[in-house]
């Protein structure tokens, strides 16, 4: 038996191809290896899972040793360049250093038998924790028809993926808008789109979950937004949403035909508004809070009526970033104020966040239009609201488009899609925001095969970090889905009815098969 | 081809049984050793050799691989997530299977080793159910399946599913002498393991194995099948998979992947059941009825299972699919009306034949849907929807329906390989390369993957290339906005490009479908430009008729309209002079006219008809 086991153990061993230790001999390099994702000169968070990677060097043995100040190294070999970290090894040497720098040192064996060492990746391991969970919908390269798509949560710490909802289950429909109040799993809102179960949201709150039908005789179903920092209150976009189709360069573009903002009450599902963010001239979009809670956000553009008969209306659509003041004990907004012009810089604001501590404003900006992920020159830009400064931000973009962001529970993290890789698969980067305001180099999103994202055409969508998992089972989520249950929302009476089109205008459109 | 093929395959196979069964006959000699084993033998050879020949000939195992068009790669990431549903191993099986139809003849071994397989289930579900052997009467699933198989879009995993049922029911039967107490728990667990492969289908082996205790006279053990296979698909589905209650019941049992399950589908269900109940009846193994029901039921199949017109439009795909416009023509050119997608598709032919203005009016026209698709065949067809756009040079829209097409259809070879060459074209090389690994990573493809990564180095030799060189050609330079709904629109901005000669024949052709006789003209010195040797006859029939116009001016120098086509218009006119301008009088006279322009004028245009 001894023997049988000697033998598996001998055979794995060299299945593994770690029969190799550290090279004796080898040439210096003298430059930096290729690898993918690029992790040098990265700062990630001390409870982030292993950093696999691949060596794009031409090699027949990859030897690869992680090391620090403190711990014992981390040894890695390969014989296809794919480097797979030991995940217990891993979380001991970064628990060890945090605040301290990794050394990935890359040897690579030529055909010859002669090693080359190349000089060392540096990582920087931050002081401050990331959120443990991360809530993303996956979904391939969208036009107009929706085949296969989901909400997925993702432990950050390890590889460990779960979905949360798929639409195959729901009838194949277009699931999206998700969002979370104050990182809070517990409660969840999520839009459901056209297919068999129909245009409803699904509000998961404290252990129950209602299917909400937000329709009213104002608006349209509602999608873009934003929980208010009481738990109870939900501002919401309501959007008819058009495609339009390039010949050439980027394929398509997306712009709104209507557009206004109104505020949900999740308890007493009652939804009212001010005419100063569902105004008839403008189109209103993306609300977002201040973490205080005293003022919604918003990206506010010209009205159809503005730019109709332009060739290319979608052109002439530029956001502002605007604001107004809100007061939650009576639920009535001040007046609307103007945060950012960007239309008179010839630009246009989508998806402004605001850090936790209230002081900064993260926004996507590009030439026109709301949807910077169908826009290459899409960039997220940081506000200091406490001094007005605005900037590109610094380290984080690139000559593709990046979008959707979101902040950490403490401030000190940032995650962003972005089309870096390739132009069209969004994937997702994690930023550090240090104390002076600074983002440092991003990373991409680690995964378990490294060569998962070059490989696969997967879109990560709208991030949303979490404090703790998802406690409500995918199942209950689809029994709410087909529910013949719906929450019918009410107009508050002081809002007069003003439904401007008959009909929904979906962006997509569901197959409703399998 | 066609019924009369099939018909004649039929005769063998008949053949080929009446002279196994006499065989065998002779063989048993009145006893059963192994000479009657030698008999069943000869029969399944012959009977197999003959559903090959069959499906190779008549069937045509690529033309399933053309209709299912499968998606499948070598790829643990994508194809392991058939794993997290219940029926989801059976889907990636059937699209296995699917793909081995891409080769012809394997497909056709594969189907043929499938309904083998199914035979032997058969024959071993009869004998453990009791009763002798019997010659030919355990072939009957098969022969169904055989006529289920004739109906191209019948997916390939349902007659998998049809297996693990057997082969469950196989193990059940062979736990015969068992306790019941143990034969309930063994149920349970094979029930659950085929539910977990096959879905919906479980319920077959529910019921089979209801059937056989019933038929043993033990009730109770008849009906807690029945109970448990109900509770199984309720507590999976509350418990482990992701999936609406009803379709963990329905899914695979009434529907698979979008395919609905038709009353053929029943009858091999039932006929499974069939075979247990058989011991009841007690037939002669030497009874002529046994061969009747096989031939009548091998009739029936080819009969009820055959579809001329949709073997017709599969097989215009298939030869649009490999730009095999000779075959196209052989196929679509046999008739004067068509479907409008196989009127999309000669329309096509036609021009790369350099035969569109010629000859476009000798077919039915459908009037705004035979030059592009529009509404619910695009989504039926989006890669064929694809495929105008990149003969027009309009890569962004192939892309764009390229992308609808792995929605719709999943990433197919044909899906893929559309992206990988609109991604070269675009210089997009990072999304090239990584739509070629994935092309790299299904069964038949990596060869044409391998000629498509030289391109992405090497722009002279994506230039070169016979199809994607003349394609990056006719790339716009400028920008405009797309119309999805009216594709047509689109040659109004192409016609710009005095290099794009499809956007001016389809420029063409559209404005002399919607008798836009102004349009046309504005257009027609390009035929000079562009050096067309002579004007096309349709071209040539319309100035005709636009000359008619006073003050109307043809704006050309050098080419003339032919004295044929000027000959060919007096008499057209003079008939109708004839009938003092009554088109229905005039009509039957005209016929001989049916494919000029002046008729779809005429008969078309003029009465408004689609």
């Amino acid at each position: 038996m001894r023997i049988q086991t000697a033998i598996f153990i001998g055979i794995a061993y060299c299945l593994c191809g770690c029969l190799d230790r550290q090279p004796k001999d080898w040439v210096d390099a003298g430059r930096l290896p290729g690898v993918w994702p690029d992790y040098n000169d990265v700062t990630i968070p001390p409870n982030i899972a292993p950093l696999n990677f691949l060596v794009k060097e031409h090699g027949d043995r990859y030897y690869i040793q992680i090391r620090s100040t403190l711990g014992r190294p981390v040894e890695v070999c390969s014989r296809s360049g794919a480097i797979k970290i030991p995940i217990k090894q891993w979380r001991q040497l970064v628990q060890s250093n945090i605040g301290q720098d990794l050394s990935i040192e890359v040897y690579v064996q030529a055909s010859d038998g002669r090693w080359q060492r190349f000089m060392p990746l540096v990582i920087h391991v931050a002081s401050d924790p990331v959120d443990r969970y991360l809530v993303y919908r996956l979904i391939r390269p969208l036009f107009m028809y929706v085949g296969r798509m989901g909400l997925y949560q993702r432990d950050l710490t390890s590889f460990a993926e779960r979905p949360i909802l798929l639409n195959t289950a729901t009838g194949g429909n277009c699931i999206n808008c998700h969002a979370f109040h104050n990182y809070n799993p517990d409660r969840m809102i999520l839009h459901m789109r056209a297919g068999k179960i129909g245009t409803y949201m699904l509000m998961a709150y404290d252990g129950q979950v209602f299917k909400v039908d937000t329709k009213t005789e104002f608006n349209h179903a509602t999608s873009y937004r934003c929980w208010h920092p009481d738990g109870r209150t939900i501002a919401f976009a309501f959007n008819i949403v058009r495609q339009v189709f390039h010949a050439r360069g980027q394929t398509r573009d997306v712009y709104d035909r209507a557009s206004d903002l109104l505020v949900y009450d999740a308890i007493g599902h009652r939804a009212s508004t001010s005419g100063q963010i569902s105004s008839p001239r403008r189109m209103e979009t993306y609300p977002e809070w201040s973490p205080d809670g005293r003022f919604l956000y918003l990206c506010s553009g010209p009205a159809l009526e503005d730019v109709n008969g332009m060739p290319e209306p979608h052109k002439a659509m530029r956001y502002d970033l605007m604001r107004i003041p809100y007061e939650p004990q009576s639920r009535t907004f001040g007046q609307i104020e103007m945060v950012l012009n960007t239309s008179q810089m010839g630009l246009s604001a989508a998806h402004p966040k605001i850090s936790p501590d209230g002081r900064y404003l993260l926004v996507c900006i590009s030439d026109c239009t709301y949807f910077p992920l169908y826009r290459p020159e899409s960039d997220l830009y940081l506000l200091d609201l406490s001094t007005g400064r605005f900037s590109k931000a610094e380290n984080i973009n690139s000559a593709q488009a990046e979008g959707y962001h979101c902040w950490s529970s403490n401030g000190r993290w940032v995650i962003f899609s972005s089309k870096r890789e390739d132009g069209e698969c969004t994937h997702l980067y994690l930023c550090y925001f240090d104390k002076d305001g600074h983002f440092h180099k991003p990373f991409l999103m680690p995964q378990q095969d490294p060569a998962y994202h070059s490989m696969q055409v997967v879109v990560y969508n709208l991030p949303e970090f979490l404090k703790a998992p998802i406690r409500m089972s995918p199942r209950a989520l689809v029994r709410a889905a087909w529910s013949k249950r719906i929450l019918k929302t009410t107009l508050d009476p002081t809002v007069a009815s003003r439904l401007r089109q008959p009909v929904e205008d979906v962006p997509y459109t569901s197959l409703g098969t399998r | 081809m066609g019924q009369g093929v099939a018909l004649a395959a039929l005769i063998g196979i008949i053949g080929c049984m009446s002279v196994a069964r006499s065989v065998a006959v002779a063989c048993q000699a009145g006893d059963r050793g192994p000479h009657r084993w030698y008999g069943e033998v000869v029969c399944a050879i012959a009977l197999a050799g003959s559903i090959l020949a069959f499906e190779w000939a008549c069937v045509g195992p690529g033309l399933i691989y053309q209709a299912q068009e499968p998606s499948f790669l070598l790829d643990w990431h994508v194809e392991g997530q058939s794993l997290s549903y219940p029926g989801g191993i059976n889907e990636l099986a059937g699209r296995f299977l699917a793909h081995l139809m891409y080769v012809p003849w394997l497909g056709a071994i594969a189907l043929t080793c499938l309904l083998l397989a199914v035979a032997v289930l058969a024959r071993m579900i009869a004998v453990l159910s009791g009763h002798r052997p019997f010659l030919v009467l355990y072939w009957i699933p098969s022969i169904v399946l055989l006529a289920l198989h004739c109906d191209y879009g019948y997916p390939l995993g349902m007659s998998l599913g049809v297996v693990w049922v057997m082969v469950g029911l196989v193990i059940y039967l062979q736990l015969g002498h068992l306790r019941p107490a143990v034969k309930v728990v063994a149920f349970c667990l094979i029930q659950c393991l085929i539910y977990y492969i096959a879905a919906g289908q479980a319920f077959v082996l529910a019921g089979c194995v209801s059937v056989y205790e019933l038929s043993k006279g033990r009730v109770w053990l008849g009906l807690i099948p029945a109970g448990l296979a109900a509770g199984i698909p309720y507590l999976l589905a509350s418990t482990v998979f992701i999936i609406h209650l009803p379709d963990a019941y329905l899914d695979g049992l009434v529907r698979f992947e979008g395919y609905q399950v038709g009353w053929l589908s029943w009858l091999l269900y039932g006929s499974l059941a069939g075979l247990i109940l058989l011991s009841k009846l007690r037939l002669d193994p030497r009874m002529p009825i046994q061969a009747a029901i096989v031939v009548a039921g091998a009739i029936a199949a080819a009969f009820l299972g055959h579809d001329a017109e949709a073997k017709r439009i599969l097989l215009v795909d298939y030869h649009a699919a490999r730009r095999d416009w000779d075959g196209l023509l052989q196929v679509a050119g046999t008739k004067t009306v068509n479907p409008v997608y196989i009127q999309y598709q000669l329309n096509r032919a036609l021009f790369h034949q350099g035969r569109l203005l010629d000859q476009m009016f000798a077919f039915a026209q459908y009037r705004g849907r035979s030059l592009f698709l529009k509404g619910q065949l695009c989504v039926l067809q989006p890669l064929a929807h694809s495929d105008i756009f990149m003969d027009l040079g309009l890569v962004n829209e192939a892309e764009h329906w390229a992308y609808e097409a792995a929605e719709i259809k999943g990433y197919t070879p044909r899906v893929i390989s559309r992206l990988v060459e609109v991604n070269l074209l675009k210089g997009q090389s990072a999304m090239a390369t990584k739509y070629l690994a994935m092309l790299s990573r299904t069964l038949w493809h990596s060869a044409a993957a391998s000629r498509y990564a030289r391109y992405i180095d090497d722009p002279d030799a994506l230039r070169a290339d016979p199809y994607l060189g003349p394609v990056a050609r006719l790339m716009p330079s400028w920008d405009f906005l797309l119309a999805p709904d009216n594709p047509e629109f689109c040659l109004v901005e192409l016609v710009k490009d005095p290099n794009n000669r499809m956007a001016l024949e389809y420029y063409m052709a559209q404005c002399l479908l919607e008798g836009d006789l102004n349009g046309l003209a504005r257009y027609l010195a390009r035929f000079e430009q562009t050096g067309y040797t002579r004007i096309p006859r349709h071209i040539e029939e319309a100035m005709l008729i636009w000359l008619q116009i006073p003050g109307a001016r043809v704006p050309l120098t050098r080419l003339e309209v032919s004295d044929r086509t000027i000959g060919r218009f007096n008499e057209f006119t003079q008939i109708m002079a004839r009938h003092g301008g009554n088109r229905q009088a005039a009509r039957r006279e005209l016929m001989v006219y049916k494919d000029t322009y002046w008729f779809y004028w005429q008969y078309v245009l003029s009465e408004g008809k689609p």
